[in-house]
C-alpha cells in the first residue's frame, strides 16, 4: 500500500491518503444511510428490488468472479512473498494449498467466526504494527515528509480515488446486514474507515522517512525491507521481518478470507440450496486455480491491483451510486404519478 | 401396584431381586399378630443402626394394629411411629425396586397400598478431603468427594440464599446415576439453564460413572479437543462461579463438578487468583497464558527455525544449536518426536505409579535418561531444553483438560512447522485459532472476553485479574 501512494503520488502519497480515507468515510455515510430504508436487505437484495431480478443475479456472478479473481491472485502474491522472504524451501504450490485450506476452515465456519476472529487478532496485529512503526522511527528522516502538497491537486485528487478502492471492505457491512441482529451502527462503520486510514498513513508516513520517495517507489514490500534493515540490540530475533510476514500473512488472509466468506454467501445465494460446505469448496478452488495459473508473481500482483480497480470500481462505487440514482429517479416518478392521480 | 396383602408384595420383591445375597429382608408380626410389616435393604448400603433404632423399634412398640385399621389410622400410626424425618410414600413396586437399589430401606405394611421409604444411605464414603489437582497454597483445602450428598452440601455451606436452587434428576438406564443442577435463580440466564436441562434429560445411556460422562454427552463440539465445561474439585469455586451465573452440575460419585457455560479465559483461572492481591495474581495470569501458548507451540517453534530458518535467529544462537546437533544421528523432527513422546510416557507412568515412585520416577526419567542421552548423542542438549520447558509451561495451566489439549495439538503444529517451516507453524497457530473461534459452550462464545465483548470492563478478569470492587458482571449472569 505504501509502495502504491507513493507511485501515485509522491510525497504527497499522505495527503492522498487522508483525501481518501476522508471520502471513504462520508461515502459509507452517504451509503449506509441511503440504503437504511431496505432493513435486513443486504446489497443484492436491494440490487433485485430496484434493477430487477436478473441484473441482481448477473451482478452476483460478476461478484463471484471478481473475488475469486482478486482472492486467488493474492494467494498467489502470499506464496511468492513466503517463499522469497523468508527463504523458504517449500513449493509456491504447497504455500497457497496451506493457507487456501486454512482460509476454507474459516470460510465454513461462517461469518460470525470471522468476525471473532478479527477481534481477537486487531490487537496483537495493532501491537506489532506499533513495534515496526518504531523500528522504522529509529532510522527515520522526517524531512522526507516535507515539503506537503508538492503535486499538483489534480494528481493529488486522483491518487486519492485510488486509494480509496483499498477501501472496498466497507461494501461487506452492506453484504452482512442480514446477519447483524442489532441496528446497523454507522459510527462504529466510519470510526472504522478512520482507524483504518490512520493505519495506512501511518505505515506510509513511516516508510516515507526511512526511505525517501524515490526508494519508496521502487520498493515493492518497503515494510518488509524496513524490517529486514532494522537491527536490533540484544534481540535474538536476527531478521525482524519474520515477525512481519507473519502479520502480513495474517492481513493476507484476512482479506482473502473476508472476499471469499462474501463469495461464498453470495454463491449460496444463486444457487439456492447448495450447502455452505460446497459452494465455499467451489469457491476457493476456483481461487487456487487462478492463484497457480499465474505466471509468475509480479503478473499475479500486476492482475491483483486491476481486479481490485476495476471489480471494486463497480461493485463499490459504481453499484450503490446506480442504484441509489435509479432507486431516488424511481421514487421521483412514483411521487409525480401519486400527485397526478391525486389531482 | 402395590397390594394390600403383604404376602403378595414380598413374592414381587423375592422375585425381583432373585439371586441378591446382600439383601436384607425380614417380616416382622406386630399389632394383633394377624398384620405383619416386611423391611427391605441392601446390607451396608443403608444404614442398618437407623433403621432399627428410627424406624422399627418405634413401629414395633407403637403399632397397634387391629384387622379393623384403615389407611388413614395406618398413615398416623406411621407418622407417630418412625422418628426419622426423611421418608416419603410410594405408590409401584418398581419405584420401591429403585428406592432399595438407592440405598434406602423398603418398609410394607399388611392392609396398607402403599410402601414406605425411609432414606437411609449408610454406603461407605470418603470424607472431605483436600484437593488432589487444584491446589491453592492460601483458601479452603475442601475438595469434593464421591457422594453426592456431601458434594451438595458442600456448596451450600456457601452460599445461604433461598436463590441457591438445586434440582435432582437420575441418568443412565441402569445406573440411575443421581445428578444435581445447583444454580442461583437470579443470576442464571433462563435460555442457558433451560439448554443444560435439555440435554441432560437428553442422554441416553446404559450408565453414567463420572462426571467425564455427562461432559461428553452436554458439550457443544464433540470433536474439539478442547474442553466446554470445565470440571473442578474446589466447593470454593463452584460457589463462586455459581454467583457469576454458572451452573453446576454435581454427579453422584463423582469428585468433580461441571461449570457450565465454559470460555476459555475461565480455564486459566484458579481459585487462589482471587484470595490474594490482584497485581501479583495479575503476573501470575499473565504468566499462565504465556505458559499456555508456549506449550502448544515451542517445539513447532524450535523445529521450523533450526529446520527452514536458522538465519532468523542470532548468529551465536544459531551456531550453538548447530553444534550441538552436529553429533545427532536421526532427523530433527524424529528427535523431536522420540523426546516429546519420552515425556509423555515419562508423565503417564508418572500418574499411574504410588506418588512415593512417581517422583522417583521423574527425577530417574528426567535427569538421569536425558543426561545419558545427551551424553551419547543420541539427542541435542536444545531438544531436551525445548520439551522440559514446554512441559513446564504446560504444567502452570490450572486446567487439566485444556492441558491435554494443548499437548495433542502441539503435534499438529510440530508436523505443519517440520512441513512448511514458520509459515506452517503460522498457520497451525492461525488453525487453532479459528477452531476457538468458532467454539461455542452453550451460547456463549468461546473466546469470551477477548471476542464478543461488550466493552473493554468485561475484559477485567482475563488477562489479568482487575482489584475486586473494580470487576463487573459477567457474561454468564442474567443482566
Amino acid at each position: 500500500m505504501p509502495h502504491l501512494a507513493a507511485v501515485l503520488a509522491g510525497r504527497d502519497g499522505l495527503a492522498a491518503i487522508c483525501l481518501a480515507t476522508l471520502a471513504a468515510a462520508l461515502y459509507t455515510v452517504f451509503v449506509l444511510k441511503a440504503f437504511k430504508r431496505y432493513g435486513c436487505l443486504d446489497l443484492f437484495g436491494i440490487t433485485e428490488i430496484v434493477l430487477g431480478k436478473t441484473a441482481a443475479q448477473l451482478l452476483c456472478y460478476g461478484f463471484i468472479i471478481k473475488g475469486v479473481l482478486f482472492s486467488g491472485f493474492c494467494l498467489r502474491v502470499l506464496g511468492e512473498t513466503v517463499t522469497g522472504v523468508i527463504e523458504s524451501p517449500i513449493p509456491i504450490t504447497a504455500a497457497v494449498i496451506a493457507a487456501a485450506l486454512c482460509i476454507l476452515y474459516a470460510v465454513e465456519n461462517g461469518l460470525e467466526v470471522y468476525t471473532r476472529l478479527a477481534e481477537v487478532c486487531l490487537v496483537p496485529f495493532l501491537l506489532v504494527l506499533a513495534f515496526v512503526f518504531g523500528c522504522g522511527l529509529k532510522d527515520g528522516k522526517p524531512n522526507e515528509l516535507l515539503p506537503v502538497f508538492a503535486q499538483s491537486g489534480k494528481d493529488i485528487l486522483k491518487a486519492a480515488s485510488t486509494l480509496l478502492l483499498w477501501f472496498y471492505p466497507i461494501q461487506y457491512v452492506m453484504l452482512s446486514t442480514p446477519y447483524i441482529n442489532q441496528k446497523l451502527n454507522i459510527k462504529s462503520c466510519v470510526k472504522a474507515v478512520f482507524v483504518g486510514g490512520a493505519v495506512i498513513a501511518a505505515v506510509f508516513a513511516v516508510t516515507l522517512m526511512r526511505f525517501g520517495t524515490a526508494q519508496l517507489t521502487a520498493l515493492a514490500y518497503p515494510v518488509l525491507e524496513m524490517m529486514y534493515s532494522v537491527n536490533l540490540p540484544s534481540s535474538f530475533i536476527e531478521r525482524q521481518e519474520g515477525l512481519m510476514l507473519g502479520i502480513w500473512t495474517t492481513g493476507v488472509f484476512f482479506t482473502v478470507g473476508s472476499v471469499l466468506c462474501h463469495c461464498t454467501e453470495v454463491t449460496s445465494l444463486v444457487f439456492k440450496g447448495t450447502s455452505r460446505g460446497i459452494t465455499s469448496i467451489i469457491c476457493i478452488t476456483a481461487a487456487v486455480i487462478t492463484a497457480l495459473s499465474a505466471k509468475n508473481g509480479s503478473t499475479a500482483y500486476l492482475c491483483m491491483l486491476n481486479t481490485l480497480l476495476i471489480g471494486e470500481s463497480i461493485y463499490f462505487i459504481g453499484l450503490p451510486l446506480v442504484l441509489f440514482l435509479y432507486d431516488f429517479l424511481n421514487n421521483l416518478r412514483e411521487g409525480k404519478n401519486n400527485a397526478t392521480k391525486n389531482n | 401396584m402395590i397390594s394390600k396383602n403383604l404376602e403378595q408384595n414380598i413374592a414381587v420383591v423375592e422375585s425381583t431381586l432373585t439371586d441378591w445375597g446382600d439383601l436384607v429382608k425380614r417380616r416382622i408380626a406386630v399389632g394383633d399378630e394377624s398384620r405383619g410389616i416386611f423391611v427391605c435393604y441392601i446390607d451396608d448400603l443403608a444404614d442398618r443402626g437407623l433403621i432399627e433404632d428410627s424406624v422399627l423399634h418405634g413401629l414395633i412398640v407403637d403399632l397397634r394394629l387391629t384387622h379393623t385399621s384403615t389407611d388413614t389410622d395406618i398413615q398416623a400410626l406411621l407418622d407417630r411411629g418412625i422418628t426419622t424425618a426423611d421418608i416419603k410414600y410410594v405408590d409401584t413396586m418398581t419405584e420401591a425396586i429403585d428406592e432399595i437399589m438407592a440405598g434406602n430401606a423398603l418398609l410394607m405394611l399388611d392392609g396398607f397400598e402403599r410402601a414406605v421409604i425411609i432414606s437411609a444411605k449408610g454406603f461407605p464414603k470418603r470424607g472431605v478431603e483436600k484437593p488432589e489437582n487444584e491446589v491453592a497454597v492460601q483458601g479452603p483445602k475442601e475438595a469434593f468427594c464421591e457422594s453426592i450428598r456431601v458434594n451438595t452440601v458442600l456448596i451450600r455451606r456457601r452460599i445461604r440464599d433461598t436463590s441457591l436452587k438445586c434440582k435432582q434428576l437420575q441418568l443412565g438406564r441402569r445406573t440411575k446415576t443421581d445428578i444435581a443442577v445447583m444454580y442461583l435463580e437470579d443470576c442464571v440466564r433462563p435460555e442457558i439453564l433451560s439448554e443444560a436441562m435439555h440435554r441432560l434429560n437428553d442422554i441416553d445411556t446404559e450408565g453414567i460413572f463420572d462426571s467425564g460422562y455427562i461432559e461428553q454427552y452436554i458439550q457443544d463440539s464433540k470433536y474439539s479437543p478442547f474442553p466446554q465445561v470445565q470440571l473442578t474439585e474446589r466447593p470454593d469455586k463452584v460457589a463462586a462461579e455459581l454467583t457469576q451465573g454458572r451452573i453446576a452440575i454435581v454427579v453422584d460419585t463423582s469428585p468433580f463438578v461441571i461449570l457450565v457455560p465454559t470460555v476459555l479465559a475461565s480455564l486459566y483461572q484458579a481459585s487462589e487468583d482471587y484470595y490474594q492481591r490482584w497485581e501479583i495474581m495479575s503476573l501470575v495470569r499473565l504468566i499462565r497464558y504465556v505458559a499456555g501458548f508456549f506449550a502448544l507451540t515451542l517445539p513447532g517453534l524450535y523445529l521450523a527455525v533450526t529446520l527452514y530458518h536458522p538465519s532468523m535467529i542470532a548468529a551465536e544462537l544459531a551456531f550453538k544449536i548447530s553444534g550441538a546437533r552436529s553429533t545427532v544421528p536421526i532427523p530433527s523432527l524424529a528427535e523431536l518426536l522420540f523426546m516429546e513422546l519420552a515425556f509423555e510416557a515419562l508423565r503417564e507412568a508418572g500418574i499411574r505409579l504410588p506418588s512415593a515412585i512417581g517422583s522417583t520416577l521423574g527425577i530417574v526419567g528426567g535427569i538421569i535418561i536425558g543426561q545419558a542421552a545427551v551424553d551419547a548423542g543420541l539427542v541435542s542438549p536444545m531438544v531436551v531444553i525445548v520439551v522440559a520447558l514446554t512441559g513446564i509451561c504446560s504444567f502452570a495451566i490450572p486446567n487439566l483438560s485444556l492441558t491435554s489439549a494443548y499437548r495433542l495439538i502441539k503435534y499438529m503444529i510440530i508436523l505443519l512447522s517440520a512441513a512448511l517451516g514458520l509459515y506452517g507453524w503460522c498457520l497451525g497457530l492461525l488453525f487453532v485459532i479459528i477452531h476457538l473461534c468458532s467454539l461455542k459452550s452453550f451460547g456463549i462464545p468461546y473466546l469470551y472476553p477477548f471476542a464478543a465483548a461488550h466493552g473493554l470492563h468485561e475484559l477485567k478478569d482475563s488477562l489479568i485479574r482487575a482489584p475486586l470492587n473494580k470487576q463487573h458482571g459477567s457474561i454468564f449472569k442474567k443482566r
